[in-house]
């Protein structure tokens, strides 16, 4: 017994180091986020180099966390909650990688229109407040995924919707500014993809959420309405 | 001896099967962007709606083939390559089915295209068809990387992937330079700057099955390095 007992805290400690490694990379890909959001609004140009400094260090993560997780299923044939732990972990570890890749393509957007000297378009306003929604999206999917809490998880995902509709009203927003001065359309165009990118973001802290509800219910809940979703998994 | 022989080779079937429905679900997702710019170029209406209809298939085969290597895991547990076989299709069919999403994407702005008549002096999708061959191309040679654990294509998927980006780029200022010449031409063209958006993502995934295929025949994760050091490893 004392020999199964020290290998199963060992798989613990395995296990719990991985976990480690997605709340961390969780971490940085909302901080890049944040930053690039951030330099959007006030124009720091040193912001966007530690969003994209902080991206070799999610890229260094993923790889890493993958590693251990290919190590621990073969060599620790972990079974039931376990397994289902580490498989979500491989699915989750792309998802905030590209997060990260997102929040990248936000700082260089940045970057430009600040080289153009055009950073204020009277659609920030809401840009902000579409990103503050993806944030807490992310933020909460993390959380449920630290809880393995199934409320979060289902609250993030009818938040995406929300997002959704954000980004197309940015977007009609967007072309009616063009329409009525065409000399902003370059500008305009850097900040759709702005809100695109923000939209992704979005959607990938949604895949995360439905991962999370296989990893504690064990139902694949991708692909299906939040109604049906709510009954296989609460 | 017997039964192990047995179990093992029940074992291969199994894989055999798991890689099978990829190369299937492959085959799926690449009509389904062959028919996706079929329908956008031809304004096929009955097309599109198909392609938005079965991206539900898609997303069918996606879950179906990630039951089956939980299984595989849980139950075989797989070792060395096998193993680095299954994780590869774990993260491949994820890839797929995001291909699988950008071409209904692009069917559903194929529809929206439809209902509006400023297209006139538009350029006739010649720069869009172009870069989807070259994705579809990127996504056939990833596909078969994986069915023959064939690694003498992939630099050259990724460099292809940096000729989408440039096309994409240059497709990028084309509209643009439509839509400030000629005002109306504009929501038209956001449509159609989405549609490029979708095959340069197309690439992107086409590129990271390309990537998780090295990882599944040499063990080594060759995400985030540079094309010397893919080629390199390659060619070890």
């Amino acid at each position: 017994m004392t020999n199964s007992e020290h290998t199963s805290t060992r798989f613990d400690n395995e296990l719990a180091a991985v976990r480690d490694g997605v709340m961390q990379m969780g971490y940085l890909v909302r901080e890049q986020f944040r930053l690039a959001i951030e330099s959007l609004k006030n124009g720091d140009l040193t912001l966007i180099g530690q969003v994209m400094e902080m991206g070799y260090q999610v890229n260094k993560l993923e790889v890493e966390v993958d590693w251990k997780c290919n190590l621990i299923l073969a060599q620790r044939q972990p079974e039931a909650v376990d397994l289902r732990t580490v498989l979500t972990i491989l699915k989750i570890t792309t998802d905030l990688e590209r997060i990260g890749d997102q929040a990248e393509l936000i700082a260089r957007r940045a970057e430009m229109l600040l080289q153009q000297g055009t950073l204020t378009l009277p659609r920030s306003v809401e840009i902000n407040h579409c990103a503050a929604l993806a944030f807490g999206m992310a933020d909460n999917a993390m959380d449920a995924f630290s809880q393995s809490n199934v409320n979060i998880a289902i609250g993030v995902i009818r938040q995406d919707k929300k997002v959704n509709e954000q980004y197309h009203f940015i977007t009609r927003n967007l072309i009616s500014h063009m329409l009525e001065d065409p000399r902003s359309i370059s500008t305009a165009l850097d900040f759709l993809f702005v809100a695109k990118a923000i939209e992704r973001i979005g959607d990938h802290a949604k895949n995360i959420s439905e991962y999370v509800i296989f990893m504690v219910k064990g139902q694949d809940v991708r692909h299906i309405s939040v109604e049906e979703m709510e009954r296989k998994a609460l | 001896m017997i039964s192990s022989e047995h179990t093992s080779k029940q074992f291969d079937s199994e894989l055999d099967a798991v890689r099978n429905r990829v190369l299937q679900m492959g085959g799926l997702v690449e009509s389904q962007i062959q028919r996706a710019i079929e329908a956008l170029i031809n304004r096929d209406e009955d097309l599109m709606a198909r392609v938005v209809a079965d991206d539900h298939r898609v997303n069918a085969m996606e879950v179906e083939i990630d039951e089956s290597c939980n299984h595989i895991i849980a139950c075989r547990q797989p070792t060395a390559g096998d193993l680095r076989m299954v994780m590869t299709v774990i993260k491949t069919i994820t890839d797929l089915e995001r291909i699988g999403d950008e071409a209904k994407n692009i069917a559903r702005m194929a529809q929206r295209l439809t209902t509006k008549t400023q297209l006139h002096g538009m350029p006739r999708y010649t720069e869009i068809r172009h870069t989807a061959k070259l994705v579809q191309d990127m996504l056939h040679r990833s596909l078969d990387a994986f069915a023959r654990l064939d690694l003498t294509a992939v630099a050259h998927i990724v460099r292809q992937d940096e000729q989408v980006d440039d096309e994409y780029r240059a497709i990028m200022r084309h509209l643009i330079t439509f839509m400030m010449e000629d005002p109306r031409t504009i929501s038209a063209a956001f449509e159609i700057l989405f549609v490029a958006k979708a095959i340069e993502r197309i690439g992107d995934h086409a590129k990271n099955m390309s990537e998780y295929v090295v990882y599944m025949v040499k063990g080594r994760d060759v995400r985030h390095v540079t094309l010397e050091e893919i080629e390199r490893e390659v060619r070890e």
